[in-house]
């Protein structure tokens, strides 16, 4: 099998008449973890919505492939089979069907595309052990979906979904916010668990706190949609030391947001 | 009686040009039917029904059937039709104190002729029984169902009415209930058929200390027009009555749902509620939910709630996100907006067969 890669090339995105992204480029290859930092509004979680395919967002120019196949052709689910996840950062409560059951069809829909059937009890078997493994309170699974959970049980039932439905480019969107610091290293440990060269990930974030548990391979700083500077792990080591004011100096801003 | 020339008062709903009186009349006998998906395999207490004839009768002790008594329900042009065209007719009793521990499957069959309908059930004192109508077609042909229910003092019943008349029909459908003291109804209408259809359900709350619950759910689609009324009148004291109706509308189709509370004059310490949770899947479709609470007594509670909601796109994108196909999302959403009504349903038979029709309206 052959690493997947996930390339965006010039991507240009607007929701409603506003111009979000104004020509992302980025390639995400299996094996590889890549971090997109920024501050607030400038376009980050547009960038993952879009790759999704939210309904909202209209794309009004440039690329994005999975694996050599158009992107922007595919309905959002898929998106979803051929490969790609969005950990989001305000996941949907859907009342009335319990996380097992829809873990359990949508492990099902995943199994149907790669042409083999859900086993009910090795799912059950994966989901005990996922559940475990992120320190969740086995009673999640029989909860409704996402109803009534607390911000930082959200995150955690997106990596689990990430866990059981084993993505190979897999986009974490804010996923730090709301989690504790026991938490950050739970999440942390999951994501570490699936790195492989079949699994890439790129986690979209505004602090640093995330990437002391799960290392980037690749940074990327992000203002007025697009990506304007990109790095290794040491470009995360001066945004932690020295915030961002350099690179708007650099760049000759002031406003690092979309409207600037 | 000039009041008999009225029609039905389906509010919200233009029922003026329905076909409710292109009926199929012809003379048939039938004396066997396939028994499968009209009752359960393992029934203890079975009666099937077929265009009149009655070709199953397998009951236990403390149950007899004969054919219905005169009617004397509310009257409208279309109990009036009912009376005088009936051709199909069903009694059932059961005793005194008798308690039924095997429910009761009655599978009503319209296979050549409109099925012009009556039903009597009656409970005798303190008789508890749990009874399952089932109502089907396999032609489109219209029908017109009268049904009386008589629970008398101390009796407990539970009933189930399957609504899955197939095909393009009309249908008028008309139920009373008289509880009387100390007795309850705990009662599910499940109405997944594809007609245009004027269900009224109507229980007088006759004794001291009568309880009520009726539970409702419709799912109707293309263009199916549906007018359900469920009324509940506290006529004694220390009565309770509540109403629930849970209604799914998609494509073109018109739902509208009544729930009517009413509490007379001197029903002190009486209790009516009434709760109605719409879901509409389309622009073009129409959800109408309308709640009355009448109430002519002071010292007495009553509420009601409603609720019309459109599916969320955001929870439609989060579902397709994790690899469902959009249909398969909806599915989802309405399979988990019904299921505080499905968690209602004691049977599992019964639940079973609300999801297969989520599964055949929203496919």
């Amino acid at each position: 099998m052959s690493k997947p890669v996930l390339k965006i090339n010039d991507l240009k995105a607007k929701i409603e008449e506003k111009q979000i992204l104004k020509g992302v480029n980025l390639e995400v290859k299996g094996g590889e973890i890549h971090a997109i930092m920024g501050p607030n509004g400038t376009g980050k979680s547009t960038l993952s919505q879009v790759i999704m395919g939210h309904p909202k967002y209209e794309v009004t120019g440039g690329e994005i492939s999975m694996n050599g196949e158009d992107v922007l052709e595919m309905e959002v689910d898929e998106r979803a089979k051929a490969g790609l996840f969005l950990a989001m950062q305000y996941p949907s409560e859907i009342p009335g069907v319990t996380n097992s059951d829809f873990l359990r069809m949508a492990k099902r829909e995943k199994l149907k595309e790669q042409g083999s059937r859900l086993k009910l009890m090795d799912f059950q078997k994966d989901l005990n052990a996922s559940i475990k493994e992120l320190k969740m309170p086995e009673e999640m699974a029989d909860r409704y979906l996402n109803e009534g959970f607390s911000g930082g049980e959200k995150k955690r039932n997106e990596i689990l979904q990430m866990l059981l439905l084993k993505p190979e480019i897999a986009i974490l969107d804010e996923v730090d916010s709301g989690l504790d610091v026991d938490a950050l290293k739970i999440v942390g440990d999951a994501v570490n668990s699936m790195r492989s060269d079949n699994f890439g990930c790129l986690i979209i974030t505004h602090y640093q706190r995330i990437l002391e548990y799960i290392k980037p391979d690749f940074v990327h700083v992000m203002m007025q949609g697009k990506i304007v500077k990109s790095g290794d792990i040491s470009l995360m080591q001066k945004i932690d030391a020295e915030g961002y004011d350099w690179i708007k100096a650099e760049l000759g801003i002031t406003d690092e947001t979309i409207d600037g | 009686m000039s009041k008999t020339d009225a029609l039905p008062l389906a509010e919200r709903t233009n029922i003026k040009d329905w076909d409710f009186t292109n009926l199929t009349l012809k003379e048939v006998t039938h004396n066997s039917v396939d028994k499968s998906n009209l009752i359960p395999e393992n029934a203890k207490n079975a009666i099937i029904i077929v265009d009149g004839s009655v070709v199953v009768k397998d009951l236990q002790a403390g149950i007899s059937i004969e054919e219905s008594k005169e009617y004397s329900n509310l009257e409208n042009r279309l109990i009036t039709l009912n009376k005088e065209k009936a051709n199909s007719k069903l009694s059932i009793k059961v005793e005194k104190n008798k308690k039924m521990d095997e429910p009761i499957y009655i599978a009503y069959v319209a296979k050549e002729r409109s099925l012009i309908h009556q039903t009597e059930i009656t409970l005798e004192q303190g008789a508890e029984a749990n009874i399952v109508e089932n109502f089907k077609s396999e032609a489109s042909l219209n029908m017109n169902i009268l049904s009386k229910v008589n629970i008398f003092a101390n009796a407990n019943l539970e009933s189930s009415v399957i609504n899955s008349l197939n095909g393009e029909n009309t249908i008028y459908y008309h139920r009373l209930t008289e509880v009387h003291a100390d007795a309850s109804l705990d009662s599910s209408n499940f109405i997944l058929n594809d007609s245009n259809l004027v269900f009224e359900d109507f229980t007088h709350l006759v004794g001291k200390g009568s309880e009520a619950d009726v539970k409702t759910v419709a799912i109707s689609d293309k263009k199916q027009k549906q007018n359900i009324t469920v009324r509940i009148e506290n006529l004694a004291p220390h009565s309770n009555g509540n109403i629930v109706n849970y209604g799914v509308v998609k494509d073109d189709a018109h739902l509208a749902f009544n729930g009517i509370g009413k509490i007379h004059k001197g029903m002190n310490a009486g209790d009516n509620q009434q709760e109605s949770r719409l879901l509409n899947l389309s622009k073009t479709a129409e959800a109408i939910a309308n709640p009355f609470l009448l109430i002519d007594e002071g010292d007495i509670t009553a509420g009601h709630a409603a609720s019309i909601g459109q599916i969320d796109e955001e929870q439609v994108y989060y579902l397709m996100s994790r690899g469902m196909p959009k249909i398969e999302a909806e599915k989802l959403i309405v399979t988990g907006f019904l299921t505080p009504f499905a968690n209602s349903i004691k049977s599992k038979t019964l639940r079973e067969a609300l999801l297969t029709s989520i599964e055949e309206k929203l496919g």
